[in-house]
């Protein structure tokens, strides 16, 4: 019984929140989202990537269910289709820059959304106050808030009505460093309190590295990877290339010399991610083997030579 | 629904623009009242018989620009009811409210405020019909203050006495079918600032067509649909500028029913073509 129990629970935790599947988005001939197929886990923090102008914002927008697919579907929570309209609600979002009134307070820019969710209670605008760090603001106006007070507004605006699913794009554009640690704290805070699933797009790599989970990379409208964040350090981290003409005949080799994390990248290289000094040793014993080894070196990436190199090269940065 | 219209209430009060426009028609009503008596205090009987052929409405008499003429006679009283409508006549008020909806109906897109909120209403054409339910009680309150509190008040204040004029039917009337004619233009001026997103060109519209501008096409439309053999046709009596001009002080229960029929046809047309535009539209 419990291992059922446990197997159920097992099951809903790999459940995915959000799938789409060839979502395109067309305007006139040109595809600004080309047949995406995305995957959020519940309770990840989605980091999409991807260059200015790749499409992140377009397919954001249709998530979130402010701009329509050209084709292509999206399933949220089970729903697809026409049903998807049930589960609008349960989405927040800050798309681009935050959508404000500026002469009216941050209190009374909450009101609003409140009133559209029925929220009566002064204690909840109180609460996202303090969530975002905007408790002490007063009676203030949004016009005189600095851009890092109008983000975190923003997503407060967002958190309205307890979402399931937090769409932020591009929340840290032209913060200062201080701005976006309060924006990161905010937003791993929400993970960890209200166990939300995050949707977080940004073209500044170091900083969703320090929060995502799982990242989705973008160019060009299209999709290129989808990569859990173990994944990606993984590929990133120090490691030793082994170039072969045959890479799976030396598999038998590793594993009797007791390695145990490597990985066979492609028809001719496997990285192998520990004993790195051991490099010599390896050698001489794929070539006891009869194995000829091509090529030998140890090598890292960091996170944006990686995202430059899937998304064809610094050159075109 | 219900939380969508008290949101676009809660919205309107908490607007700066709604207050700055009250404040505007208060100070013109008492301008114009006291410019009304120093006309008045001029006016022959001669001048009287010339003003009588202008101010009865008719299809000859509608001119491009604002007009403001009193009705009053020489001898009577000045009431009311008879520089509310010359106002409205005017088209003071449908000034003053096609500006304020202009404001306010874009009011969300421009600041971008309604994409914290577009997504989540299942059906973006409630939005749209919130708005017009908050911009009639917009109209209701302006001209209802306009006509009955600040209008009272500038008579007071510059003849000395309050005298409302008129039957309380033929006020009531009038009132009524001039409150439906207003808001159906207050829901034409949504639809085009909605329809356009530009607030400058949706404004310069808004103006134009309280201004009579639209009188040029009109005079077009009619010497064409002549043309095409149909007499005695007045395009005026279908639209609502148009209708505006001509609705006389003490209207028929026909004509009044002629004006609620056009603004009728006109709101529930300026409804849904706002809705369905901003349903099938992308944010």
């Amino acid at each position: 019984m419990i291992n059922a129990d446990k197997k159920k629970e097992m099951k809903n935790l790999s459940e995915m929140l959000l799938e789409t599947r060839n979502l395109t988005k067309k305007y006139g001939h040109h595809k600004a989202v080309d047949s995406v197929n995305m995957h959020i886990k519940k309770g990840a923090i989605y980091g999409f990537i991807g260059r200015n102008g790749a499409g992140k914002t377009t397919c954001l927008k249709m998530i979130s269910g402010l701009s329509k697919p050209t084709c292509g579907e999206i399933e949220m929570f089970g729903h697809k289709g026409k049903d998807l309209q049930k589960v609008r609600s349960r989405i927040g979002c800050l798309i681009e820059a935050p959508g404000l009134y500026g002469n009216m307070t941050a209190y009374e820019n909450l009101n609003i959304k409140c009133k559209l969710f029925g929220i009566k209670k002064k204690s909840y605008i109180e609460e996202i106050l303090r969530i975002i760090g905007l408790e002490d603001v007063g009676k203030k106006k949004t016009k005189q808030f600095s851009l890092g007070m109008k983000q975190r507004l923003g997503i407060g605006l967002a958190l309205v009505g307890e979402p399931d699913l937090l769409v932020l794009d591009e929340p840290i554009n032209g913060l200062d460093p201080q701005g976006i640690a309060e924006i990161r704290d905010t937003i791993q805070r929400l993970q960890k309190e209200k166990n939300m699933t995050i949707c977080i797009s940004s073209h500044i790599l170091e900083e969703l590295s320090k929060i995502a989970t799982d990242y989705g990379i973008i160019h060009n409208g299209s999709l290129l990877q989808e990569i859990t964040r173990e994944e990606l350090m993984r590929r990133c981290s120090e490691r030793m290339e082994l170039t072969l003409d045959h890479p799976k005949l030396a598999i038998p080799v590793l594993d009797s010399m007791g390695f145990t994390n490597f990985q066979v990248t492609d028809k001719e290289h496997i990285h192998i991610f520990e004993r790195l000094n051991e490099s010599a040793v390896l050698n001489m014993e794929l070539a006891k083997s009869g194995i000829p080894v091509k090529g030998i070196s140890i090598t890292s990436e960091e996170l944006e030579t990686y995202f430059l190199n899937l998304t064809g090269g610094a050159d075109h940065a | 629904m219900l939380n969508i219209i008290k949101m676009d209430l809660y919205r309107m009060l908490k607007t700066k623009s709604m207050y700055v426009i009250w404040i505007v028609l208060a100070a013109i009503l008492l301008i114009t009242t006291f410019l009304c008596k120093t006309d008045y205090e001029l006016l022959t009987e001669k001048d009287a018989m010339k003003q009588e052929q202008v101010t009865e409405p008719t299809v000859d008499n509608i001119n491009v620009g604002m007009m403001v003429t009193l009705p009053t006679e020489p001898g009577e009283k000045v009431t009311v009811y008879d520089i509310f409508f010359a106002n409205s006549q005017g088209k003071l008020y449908a000034l003053l409210l096609v500006i304020f909806t202009v404001l306010f109906s874009t009011a969300d897109i421009s600041s971008g405020y309604i994409k914290n909120i577009g997504g989540q209403v299942g059906n973006r054409g409630s939005l749209i019909f919130s708005r017009s339910i908050t911009l009639s009680v917009f109209t209701v309150l302006t001209m209802t203050g306009g006509a009955f509190l600040f209008q009272a008040a500038a008579n007071c204040i510059v003849f000395g006495k309050l005298e409302w004029g008129g039957n309380t039917k033929a006020i009531l009337s009038y009132f009524v079918a001039e409150l439906a004619l207003h808001y159906a233009l207050v829901l034409i001026c949504m639809a085009i600032a909605i329809i356009l997103k530009n607030n400058v060109i949706s404004m310069v519209i808004a103006v134009c067509l309280t201004m009579n501008v639209m009188t040029i096409v009109y005079g077009v439309v009619n010497s064409a649909i002549q043309k095409i053999g149909i007499q005695n046709f007045q395009i005026y009596k279908y639209t609502i500028t148009g209708k505006l001009s001509l609705l006389p002080m003490n209207p028929s229960g026909n004509e009044c029913l002629a004006a609620f029929g056009v603004a009728m046809v006109f709101i529930v047309i300026m409804i849904s073509v706002s809705s369905v535009v901003f349903q099938k539209r992308d944010i």
